[in-house]
């Protein structure tokens, strides 16, 4: 990796690798005679969080909830409205911080399509230096690297390096993204849903290369995900999200035993039981998510909510419940002094 | 009788492909059975076979399955057509595209009351109502006139269910129904299919991937692979004594309560493509416990007791 300036740790162990600040994407809809915005999808709202070096940090929540236009506003693929993103210290796009190109090569993606995310006219080879190429290095060298990283990524070079996408299984495509994905020696993997399509014996042998890859190249990864058995086995910690906000953040062992947040609670008890003398008896909410056009003033989840009160209609701030910042919960009801009858007493 | 026999089940693509081999069950009144297998194992085409909904030019079926005693699939077409849907119903994965766009939710439901059952429009849509209710769609007077995009993906599965209960089916077939739907309205479609199921005495065969659905809703589990019924038993059998090295792997190999950290034990390889596979165990190539004999013949049917079948060469023999 010699043509590439060194990108490695310079803020220290101690600086987050992420930090996002109130990032916010609403996507207007335009429609009528002059063709103005009528209306607005509230993708992402005010959402903050931060990755530790070396974590892994699982999002989850249902369609609409914002978790894969977070992804996408962190990578650039689409500008934020507002909000910042700092990179190891340095501000993404600032004038004294990392640009954008830069931030690509330190960051990558792997989406949940495997087939749609490579060039079907290209053998994987070529899809794998592509990157390599657009960031300056020669062509013999990316080739040489492209081949290390597929039998990095467990497919034998000889046999697939001039293979097209189509010839390869589904879990053969997720390791060629993957492999992809490393080609430029990034330190942080946003995997968009990464595992999701893939089917359950396939998604095993993924996950197990995840963990190899994620100790052998020291890297950072944000996990999304609906499922949430494969969040909790993956994470350190998990952030939920529910139409856009952050509704709950904190380490997975904590927020799967004790969620905090109803919505959190009503998402863990969706899950199917596993054992056929004890069935779910009783839906833990009622309905679909709301459109996230328009969506609920004050607490998004106080439609659905079984504890709403009047107090909800304000929208509650990302409080931490202990002191140590690690478990925080966006819910009046949790936080003291709120107002809400169930809230804690200050 | 059973409601449903099927008896050496074939399913061939394009003159060679065998993508449905030799399955056989029977199916009682009033019980659910779950078809558990990954993508390509031909469950959804074993249940379109049941209904002859495959294109008939390059689809050859062979074999029998007999729904209260009659071989649909010796039927005439116009015996079957006015079977489908009035006996034999079927929801599938996604209903955005079950349901024609341009017409009304209660008018395509009334449609099919009314050619079934021959009643006026009026008493048509009433019944329509009726099951909207029934599958607790709220404000339904309004929804019957709602267009299927006017609805969210919850509320169009519940459509699609009502329109598949329209004329009281003995049997309903399930592809994937939950598949497409998050996760907290997933939950609601399973115990609104169970409820149902159970009030209205309806048996029920259902698709799917996903061993968490199965057990939510299953009397008994068929799991399949490479076109074949590896290993069929209660919900409770399988899912507790798992026998067949495939359906071992595949629980051992779900993250489900796995600990963080420790590496999944995951089944080598991938699923096979049918077009590949020869005679013998389909799940050979990916065996841990394979040996030569496997390969070749085709595996015989092992019945340790009860309705529990399983087909693998090594469970059958003594230990």
């Amino acid at each position: 990796m010699s043509a590439l300036p060194d990108t490695r740790d310079r803020g220290g162990p101690n600086q987050p690798l992420l930090i996002v600040t109130s990032l916010r994407k609403y996507f207007p809809i335009r429609g009528g005679l002059l063709n103005r915005q009528v209306a607005s999808v509230q993708a992402v709202d005010d959402v903050s969080f931060s990755v530790r070096k070396g974590e892994t940090l699982g999002i989850v929540g249902e369609s609409g909830c914002g978790k894969s236009t977070t992804a996408r506003l962190l990578m650039r693929l689409i500008e934020p409205d507002v909000g910042q993103v700092v990179f190891d210290g340095e501000a993404v796009g600032a004038q004294d911080g990392i640009s954008v190109r830069d931030l690509r090569r330190s960051m990558q993606m792997v989406f949940q399509d495997s087939y749609a995310s490579l060039n079907p006219r290209l053998p994987i080879e070529s899809s794998i230096s592509f990157g390599q190429r657009f960031q300056g290095i020669g062509k013999v060298e990316a080739a040489a690297r492209s081949r290390d990283l597929l039998a990095r990524v467990g497919l034998e070079p000889n046999r697939f390096a001039q293979r097209y996408p189509h010839e390869l299984s589904g879990g053969q495509r997720q390791r060629v993204n993957i492999a992809r994905a490393l080609a430029l020696d990034p330190r942080l993997l946003i995997l968009d849903e990464a595992v999701s399509a893939l089917d359950k014996s396939v998604e095993a042998q993924v996950l197990n290369l995840l963990a190899d890859l994620k100790a052998a190249f020291d890297l950072t990864y944000i996990f999304i995900s609906h499922d949430l058995n494969v969040v909790r086995y993956i994470s350190d910690r998990v952030m939920v999200m529910y139409l856009g906000k952050v509704v709950e953040i904190g380490p997975v062992d904590q927020v799967y035993a004790n969620p905090r947040h109803p919505y959190t609670s009503a998402l863990l008890s969706a899950m199917p039981s596993m054992d056929p003398d004890h069935r779910t008896e009783q839906p833990p909410l009622t309905g679909d998510p709301p459109n996230p056009i328009n969506p609920p003033s004050g607490c998004r989840f106080r439609t659905r909510c079984a504890f709403a009160e009047d107090v909800c209609a304000v929208a509650p701030a990302l409080t931490a419940l202990d002191p140590a910042d690690e478990h925080a919960v966006s819910c009046h009801r949790e936080t003291a002094g709120s107002g809400h009858s169930g809230a804690p007493a200050s | 009788m059973s409601l449903l026999e099927v008896q050496g089940l074939n399913v061939t693509f394009r003159g060679s492909v065998r993508v449905v081999r030799d399955v056989a069950f029977s199916l009682e009144a009033g019980e659910v059975l779950v078809i558990l297998g990954e993508s390509g194992s031909g469950k959804s085409v074993t249940l379109k076979a049941l209904m002859r909904l495959l294109p008939r030019a390059k689809t050859k079926l062979s074999g029998t399955v007999e729904f209260d005693g009659q071989d649909l699939l010796a039927m005439g077409e116009g015996d079957l057509a006015s079977r489908r849907g009035r006996d034999i119903a079927m929801i599938f994965q996604e209903p955005a595209l079950a349901f024609d766009p341009v017409f009304t939710i209660g008018r395509q439901i009334a449609e099919t009351v009314q050619r079934h059952e021959g009643v006026s429009p009026d008493a048509a849509m009433k019944r329509a109502r009726e099951l909207l209710d029934l599958v607790q769609i709220p404000s339904a007077e309004r929804r019957l006139k709602a267009y299927p995009h006017e609805l969210s993906g919850g509320m169009r599965q519940r459509a699609m269910i009502a329109l598949a209960l329209s004329c009281r089916p003995k049997l309903l077939l399930a592809d994937e129904p939950t598949t497409a739907l998050d996760a907290t309205v997933q939950i609601q479609i399973l115990l609104l299919l169970r409820r149902l199921q159970r009030e209205l005495g309806m048996a029920v065969i259902l698709v799917t991937h996903d061993v968490g659905v199965a057990v939510e809703i299953a009397d008994r589990i068929a799991v399949m692979y490479g076109g074949r019924f590896l290993e069929t038993g209660s919900v409770r059998d399988i899912i507790r004594t798992p026998m067949h090295p495939y359906t071992k792997g595949l629980f051992a190999s779900t993250v489900h309560g796995a600990v963080r950290g420790e590496r999944l034990e995951a089944i080598p390889g991938n699923p096979p493509n049918p077009a590949e596979l020869g005679a013998g165990c389909g799940f050979a190539d990916r065996c841990r416990l394979v040996e030569p004999e496997c390969r070749g013949t085709d595996i015989a049917e092992y019945r340790p007791g009860g309705d529990r079948m399983v087909r693998c060469r090594l469970v059958g023999e003594p230990a």
